[in-house]
């Protein structure tokens, strides 16, 4: 029964005017509309990319556009200045099991307090969700005060573990998810006498994989671009991160910016390949739901 | 030289060192390597420090990295860890460490021993290295000392300094007819030439409204503070005279841009943008790969005063959280080295006088550019001065830049107001 | 919606719940306990160098008279009031259209959309710093068509020119969500709606619109409270005289570079307690438009 329901759901919802194949006025619009987006998104990006092949004598004498000579000297820099294989190295490890780990947790929170009734539950979901109203630098040195006493510093646990605990965003977002899947479906399990466990591993889990896969991409990407915990919690460059290190780049008197554009690049290539790899699974994932 | 030398000596009142008299520098080149200081306490040290410094610029993390290996080779059994981080980050870090009382060995810092060392979070240093406190300018140790019951005790050394110059597009100004200025020409002489180099593609000049305002500032008798950082002058007379004289130059006599107008993306000097631009040391690195254009020093212009000469030091500490003071001293009076100098001066400028004063070094900079590189070093050691190194530094920094984006951005702005405004801000971060 | 589980055993069940929530939990008590140490600095005069001592409500007072807060309150606000309403609509208005078109285009296009949110926002910011220069892309586009160059990030244009940014980049991940939103959406409705003679319009806004208010409060919430939080824009992006200074960048300044970790501390008070206000507000509202089950 709870497969069927699965199946009728899974039928994309169709704009009933599409029976008719004509281009109307509201397709040119949209689609204009749709071009522009995608201009204004794009064209920043290529300037930068542009740029982050001139030589850093062009730059400094703002030669324009485009460069006079095609270099690849900045992208060496990047890699022989700093270590930068094995930052990114860093930084897969770290992005990617505080993500994985984090939103697992999350989802685990969720549904509890999506699905449990419990007394307190109220509370505690506003307890979770007020940690997201403190700012971060109030925590920054209590929190760096416990990570030296259990002597993490310098080492990447310091950055995982904290987030092994899961995230106020990714518990509100998935409890969110989870309210809109009917209750038909874990009343028919608990009728076959599943225990509370399997409920949530065999039902839940698997009917907010999409919800899911999208915040462990944008964990990742959170978790990647972080600057300012890297820093503090991480002392040696051999355990900096790649957005860390390009700091390296940014000093007091001079920045050398086309180098940093080159590293920012460098720096985007990780997350555009986590993205496209997790596309399908997204696309797929949106598509499923427990409504009728 | 010899004139340097006895200016040097006065300036450094209260620790004679006879020592110096035998030391033959005059005419002719240096003939030092390491100080005797130092060879009389080569005691054997070991162990592991942690050394932590901001990046300053290109280069800062190979010149630590020689410095350092430099080091380890000739101590067998040590090892100095070197955790750089960018400008901006650094403080956020070193206060996070200050605050868990796990700081590094060695820190790099500007002015705020006054606070940090008095508190008692730096190693008191004159007595470790009273020997070559007198070999070092004394302009620039006095940034490091605060006043203890007593006397003055020496909280940080400085590693480096850097400066501020007048820098000159010679190609233009040859080519709008203008010879190199004498060292005494005026502010007047400066428009009249700023205005002659003034056309379609360049300005003549620019207003920075940073240190290296000071060459300037001076001039027309005018300091953001008082000498010893109590009083805000910001609104004086004299630095009011020295704003609106900057504010002609952008609207009266139309020879340099609004600050806002000023691309971001390319040096204004280096791109030819403008003629005659107020710079700094840390800047040769870029200038030397000029390769459109002759350039070199100018000349400061005298006004009513006469002009300083912005000169700062970087500075070096050992922390009190420190469990090798032994190696952190040790690795300290390394960096005072000959050898270490000039490895570090391939970033700034060496604060060991001889060294600085070294004729050789001298002519060796000037080979690279700029070709008046002596007259820096000159300015720099007679008429050095600190750009309000008070504690509230960069508070201090960010209300002058605030005031100057609001008047030199503004055909018609309320000046006195403004620097009113501003000054009135200094002083309370002062009083602080 | 509370909806209670009818599990055969009760023991079991906390059992379970216990082992579920023991993560969070200690995630909780690490961040509140930090937050609590934190915060009390608030009462007191620390400045990291010496010892921190108690000094009640003085910095409360200051904070009361001083006019770097109440300009970074009013930049605050400015930014909240922008970029809350323009970044769920624009992202709204995409995902209907992508929702339109099917297949490999609309896959493209969102994850060009996306790819803003996947960049570190201090890339971000240096990129459009360069853009928003007096001789950067937009100013060159300018004098290509003979208009002239504005001064984008100058006292009177920075502010806003940050929050283009910030709509710039946060929009497509705006709209990831609402299709995700908009495809849980039964199709069955749309069909009765059409049988019953509605045109697109009308169903958009009485089925789509509603079906999508449980998102549309979440996304609400979320952005309000990470648009009182910016930082890393303005960071980088610094426009001259306080124009854009934030509240959280007030508090890292602070902080950080002037080691006034007292003031600090209360600063953040004060920023929780509006964002709290704002939030609370929010979900007592909700109840007059946001359903859950039609």
């Amino acid at each position: 029964m709870t497969s069927k329901l699965i199946q009728s759901a899974t039928r994309m919802p169709r704009d009933s005017n599409q029976t008719i194949r004509k281009v109307s006025l509201g397709d040119i619009t949209a689609n204009t509309i749709l071009v522009f987006l995608f201009v204004v998104i794009t064209v920043p990006f290529i300037w930068s990319a542009i740029a982050s092949f001139q030589t850093p004598h062009d730059f400094v004498s703002g030669k324009g556009f485009l460069p006079s000579e095609w270099t690849l000297t900045n992208y060496k820099k990047v890699f022989t200045d700093i270590p930068m294989t094995r930052m990114i190295a860093n930084g897969v490890f770290i992005a990617g099991t505080a993500s994985i780990g984090g939103v697992f947790a999350s989802a685990i929170a969720a549904f509890c307090l999506a699905k449990v009734n419990f007394k307190g539950r109220a509370l505690y979901l506003s307890i979770v969700i007020l940690t997201m109203m403190i700012p971060p630098a109030v925590l920054l040195i209590p929190f760096y005060t416990i990570m030296y006493a259990l002597s993490l510093i310098d080492t990447p646990w310091a950055l995982i573990l904290p987030h092994l605990t899961g995230s106020a965003f990714a518990i509100f977002f998935l409890r969110q998810h989870m309210l809109t899947i009917p209750h038909e479906l874990h009343e028919a399990a608990t009728m076959d006498g599943c225990s509370i466990a399997s409920i949530l591993f065999r039902i839940y889990l698997p009917l907010v994989k999409g919800p899911m896969s999208v915040l462990i991409i944008l964990n990742f990407m959170i978790h990647w671009n972080d600057l300012l915990g890297p820093l503090i919690y991480l002392n040696s460059v051999e355990q900096m991160t790649p957005t860390a290190g390009l700091s390296f780049f940014r000093g007091q008197f001079a920045s050398e910016y086309p180098v940093l554009l080159a590293g920012s690049i460098v720096c985007i290539v990780p997350t555009t390949i986590v993205f496209l790899l997790f596309n399908r699974q997204i696309r797929q994932g949106l598509l499923i739901s427990g409504l009728k | 030289m010899k004139k340097l030398k006895t200016i040097l000596k006065d300036q450094s009142k209260t620790r004679r060192s006879f020592l110096k008299s035998t030391l033959a520098v005059g005419a002719g080149g240096a003939a030092l390597s390491l100080f005797p200081g130092l060879t009389a306490r080569a005691e054997a040290v070991s162990g592991t420090i942690r050394y932590s410094n901001w990046i300053g610029g290109p280069g800062d993390i190979e010149m630590w990295k020689n410095v350092i290996a430099a080091f380890e080779a000739v101590n067998p059994g040590t090892k100095i860890e070197y955790e750089p981080v960018g400008w901006t980050e650094y403080w956020t870090k070193l206060n996070t460490q200050f605050a868990s009382r796990s700081a590094p060995d060695i820190i790099g810092f500007q002015m705020q021993s006054r606070t940090w060392g008095v508190e008692g979070r730096f190693e008191p240093l004159s007595e470790p290295f009273a020997d070559l406190l007198d070999d070092i300018v004394s302009s620039q140790l006095k940034v490091t000392q605060a006043p203890i019951a007593g006397g003055i005790e020496q909280y940080g050394l400085p590693f480096r300094m850097v400066g501020a110059s007048l820098f000159g597009n010679i190609s233009a100004m040859k080519a709008a007819g203008i010879e190199y200025p004498s060292e005494d020409w005026s502010i007047d002489d400066f428009v009249a030439a700023a205005k002659r180099l003034t056309n379609a593609d360049q300005w003549g000049t620019a207003v920075t409204g940073g240190p290296v305002d000071l060459n300037q500032a001076s001039t027309f008798g005018a300091r953001p503070t008082t000498l010893d950082y109590s009083t805000a002058t910001f609104n004086s007379p004299e630095y009011t005279e020295f704003i609106k004289w900057q504010h002609d130059l952008i609207y009266k006599h139309k020879v340099a841009p609004p600050p806002a107008d000023l691309s971001a993306q390319k040096e204004p000097f280096s791109s030819g943008a403008v003629a005659m631009f107020p710079s700094a040391s840390w800047m040769y690195p870029g200038y030397r790969e000029i390769e459109n254009f002759e350039w070199d020093i100018l000349p400061d212009p005298i006004g009513s005063h006469e002009p300083k000469t912005y000169a700062g030091p970087d500075n070096l500490g050992i922390t009190t959280d420190s469990k090798n003071k032994d190696l952190a001293i040790a690795f300290l009076r390394f960096v005072f080295t000959r050898a270490s100098q000039t490895e570090i001066s391939s970033t700034g400028m060496p604060v060991v006088i001889d060294y600085l004063l070294d004729e050789s070094r001298i002519a060796k900079e000037a080979a690279s550019g700029p070709s008046n590189y002596g007259y820096f070093v000159k300015g720099a050691i007679e008429r050095g001065e600190g750009y309000a190194f008070a504690p509230p530094f960069f508070e201090i920094l960010g209300h002058i830049g605030d005031a100057y984006a609001l008047i030199m951005n503004e055909e018609s702005a309320d000046i006195d107001g403004i620097l009113a405004n501003a000054n009135s801000r200094i002083q309370q971060a002062l009083d602080a | 919606m509370s909806e209670v589980l009818n599990i055969k055993s009760p023991k079991r069940t906390v059992f379970w719940l216990l082992v579920f929530l023991f993560p969070p939990t200690i995630g909780l008590g690490l961040v509140y306990y930090s937050a609590a140490q934190g915060l009390t600095m608030g009462f007191t005069n620390w400045n990291i160098i010496s010892a921190p001592k108690w000094i009640g409500l003085k910095n409360f007072e200051q904070i009361w008279n001083d006019y770097r807060f109440w300009l970074a309150v009013s930049n605050t606000l400015f930014i909240v009031l922008v970029t809350v309403p323009a970044q769920i609509g624009l992202g709204l208005l995409a995902a209907v259209l992508l929702h339109r078109i099917k297949g490999k285009t609309s896959s493209i296009l969102r994850f060009v959309y996306f790819y803003p949110t996947t960049c570190s926002v201090v890339a971000l910011g240096l990129m459009w710093m360069f853009i928003y220069d007096s001789g950067g892309l937009l100013n060159q586009g300018l004098e290509f068509v003979g208009l002239e160059s504005v001064r984008w990030l100058g006292y009177g244009n920075a502010l806003l020119s940050v929050c283009v940014l910030i709509i710039w980049t946060g929009f497509g991940y705006i709209s990831l969500i609402y299709v995700a939103g908009l495809a849980a959406i039964p199709e069955q409705y749309y069909e009765a709606a059409h049988l019953d003679g509605a045109n697109s319009w009308q169903q958009f806004f009485y089925i789509t619109l509603p079906m999508l208010t449980p998102t549309t409060f979440f996304l609400i919430v979320v952005t309000t409270i990470g648009a009182m939080q910016t930082f890393g824009q303005v960071y980088i992006i610094n426009g001259r005289a306080d124009s854009t200074l934030t509240i959280v960048q007030y508090i890292y300044e602070k902080a950080f570079t002037q080691f006034s970790m007292g003031y600090a501390a209360a600063l953040s008070w004060i920023l929780i307690s509006f964002i709290l206000i704002l939030t609370v507000i929010q979900v007592r509202l909700q109840r007059y438009w946001v359903s859950y089950d039609i």
